[in-house]
């Protein structure tokens, strides 16, 4: 038990003879390989380590949903839980090549996208920017919400792996070699998915001058 | 050595950006407009991830999710209410059963799960959540061992929610094809119609069982029996009206439960929404009081969380030694927690890093 975990201890008892969690699982497995362990015992049908397993991911998949999806989105729960049954689906085809809960974020990020787009088609007629303009937010925090849904409008229109790197660094914020080891891609496969990305943006950014304009993106001469 | 802007990027985020790379970086960054937008939009979600309202969305998710695997439901939510939720809570609850038949069923056959119906009774029939599925036995090819079985043989006639195609990347919604069908043991009076839990049916093919003292499966609903509400009914109504906002009756809901059903799970999983609800509404001295009595009663499903919680109150009380304490359980707790980042920046503005 390390120092802040007696103080824990100390501070707030916990009953180690709570029934809800075995002493085999303990409550705090977040290393690498426990956490591959718990996804192979849970790929196997262990309960305990299922849940447990999903305490686990939870966190990563509902930041990864509601960055991809918008926090606002109506459908955010939803495609929040059709991740996580996802994840325990996919558990007998986790290799243990990362750490499981980038592997559920990756499921996430397609859940959450394809959500997004079936949600889009159903409300064609709804405009992101008109919903972002009708926040009532300091300047700021507008144009904070204008970039975050440029950036997930952009995902809609690009290839499937193009968009999952897109989202994996930028909204993620996870570094080249996460992304290639977690899809099982050379790292100059995913630089090549990133750079055809970002062109992407860079068209959408000169096609929209206007929006260009809003979102401080005019580009200034050397 | 001249790194491509995208490297300079790369380095930037893993923070080993040298003063000489970061000018370069920024003279890059004043003429690609794609760059700059990445670097902004990059914090914009970062940001948008440390909120306080995405802190509630792992709560609820989490109490949505992982809950049913202990408690065999799940929790309502305030808008429920259309045949494709309550479609999208059968699957959940079936996704959960097809991964863990096997053990769930020893557990549930050894007693285990007898400790959940003994908490969550089973008489009032109104307050039977939305979904019951229990788990049997193993069968193979959809053979029960101690009863007929109606087999649902025909797909979901709802579509998956998910149609990403060409993927090595399983989505939710495309079934793992298993050779032991899971067996659901139709509830004993369920709160929809058993047509639809059939229509209802999980991605995966499942049979579902009418247990000897159930009605069968086409039998009209009965009709709700007015009774005492339990704490599962308790529970979904405190976490309603905590999440329409009206927090004095989610507040009474949940002072109900942990009196009324203190052993409850259900009791349990509150202790942390109930002390989130009360550090929303800054009553930090009670919000700290409820996660204290989180992590003591044991270590639940939402502890990570909980600790969260429990250092912010004490941040908010000003009580510094024991937030770093705080901070430091949860990063020892959960080193790799989305919340790790947080912690430890607060750690350093209180020198304790």
């Amino acid at each position: 038990m390390g120092v802040a975990d007696q103080e824990l201890a100390r501070v707030v008892p916990i009953d180690s003879a709570s029934p809800s969690v075995p002493p085999s699982i303990p409550p705090g497995p977040t290393s690498r390989s426990a956490a591959i362990e718990l996804a192979r015992r849970a790929a196997a049908g262990d309960v305990r380590a299922t849940r447990r397993l999903l305490e686990i991911v939870a966190p990563r998949v509902a930041r990864t949903v509601r960055a991809v999806m918008g926090a606002r989105h109506s459908d955010v729960e939803d495609a929040a839980q059709l991740s996580l049954i996802g994840f325990v689906q996919a558990l007998p085809s986790f290799r243990g090549e990362c750490d499981p809960s980038q592997f559920a974020a990756r499921i996430a990020v397609r859940t959450a996208g394809a959500v997004r787009r079936r949600s889009r088609s159903r409300q064609s007629a709804v405009d992101a920017a008109a919903d972002v303009d009708a926040i009532e937010a300091p300047p700021e925090e507008i144009e904070s919400a204008r970039r975050k849904e440029f950036i997930r409008g952009l995902l809609d229109g690009l290839p499937e792996e193009q968009a999952e790197v897109l989202v994996l660094r930028i909204m993620l914020g996870w570094a080249l070699k996460e992304i290639a080891a977690t899809s099982g891609a050379p790292l100059n496969t995913v630089r090549s998915r990133l750079r055809l990305a970002k062109e992407a943006l860079r068209r959408r950014i000169a096609d929209d001058p206007k929006l260009a304009d809003a979102l401080d993106l005019s580009e200034v001469e050397p | 050595m001249d790194l491509h802007p995208e490297d300079l990027i790369e380095r930037e985020m893993c923070g080993e950006l040298s003063p000489a790379e970061r000018e370069r970086l920024e003279v890059h960054a004043r003429q690609c407009a794609a760059c700059r937008l990445e670097r902004m939009a990059r914090t914009d979600f970062r940001r948008e991830a440390e909120s306080p309202e995405a802190e509630t969305d792992v709560q609820r998710l989490l109490a949505t999710v992982a809950a049913p695997l202990a408690m065999q439901w799940v929790p309502t939510r305030s808008r429920i209410g259309s045949a494709r939720m309550r479609h999208l809570r059968f699957v959940l609850v079936s996704a959960a059963v097809i991964s863990v038949t096997g053990i769930a069923a020893a557990a549930r056959w050894s007693g285990t799960l007898a400790r959940i119906a003994t908490v969550a009774p089973a008489a009032p029939v109104a307050a039977a959540p939305l979904v019951q599925g229990t788990v049997a036995p193993r069968h193979r090819a959809g053979r029960a061992v101690d009863a007929p079985v109606p087999e649902v043989a025909s797909p979901d006639p709802v579509a998956p929610v998910v149609d990403v195609q060409g993927s090595n990347v399983p989505v939710a919604g495309v079934a793992t094809p298993d050779p032991i069908v899971p067996v659901v043991v139709a509830p004993p009076v369920a709160a929809r119609a058993p047509s639809q839990a059939i229509a209802a049916a999980p991605v995966a093919r499942a049979t579902v069982l009418a247990p000897p003292s159930s009605p069968a499966l086409d039998a009209p609903p009965v009709a709700p029996v007015d009774a005492a509400p339990d704490a599962p009914t308790i529970f979904r109504r405190a976490n309603a009206a905590r999440q329409m906002g009206d927090h004095a009756r989610a507040g009474e809901l949940y002072r109900q439960l942990l009196d009324g059903f203190a052993t409850s799970p259900e009791a349990r999983a509150s202790l942390a929404m109930f002390g989130r609800m009360l550090l929303d509404d800054g009553n930090a001295s009670g919000a700290l009081r409820r996660f204290d009595d989180a992590l003591r009663v044991g270590p639940g499903a939402l502890r990570e969380d909980v600790m969260l919680g429990r250092a912010l109150a004490l941040q908010r009380l000003g009580r510094v030694d024991d937030e770093a304490k705080a901070w430091s359980s949860l990063l020892s707790a959960y080193p790799s927690s989305v919340h790790s980042e947080r912690a430890r920046r607060r750690l350093r503005e209180l020198g304790r890093s």
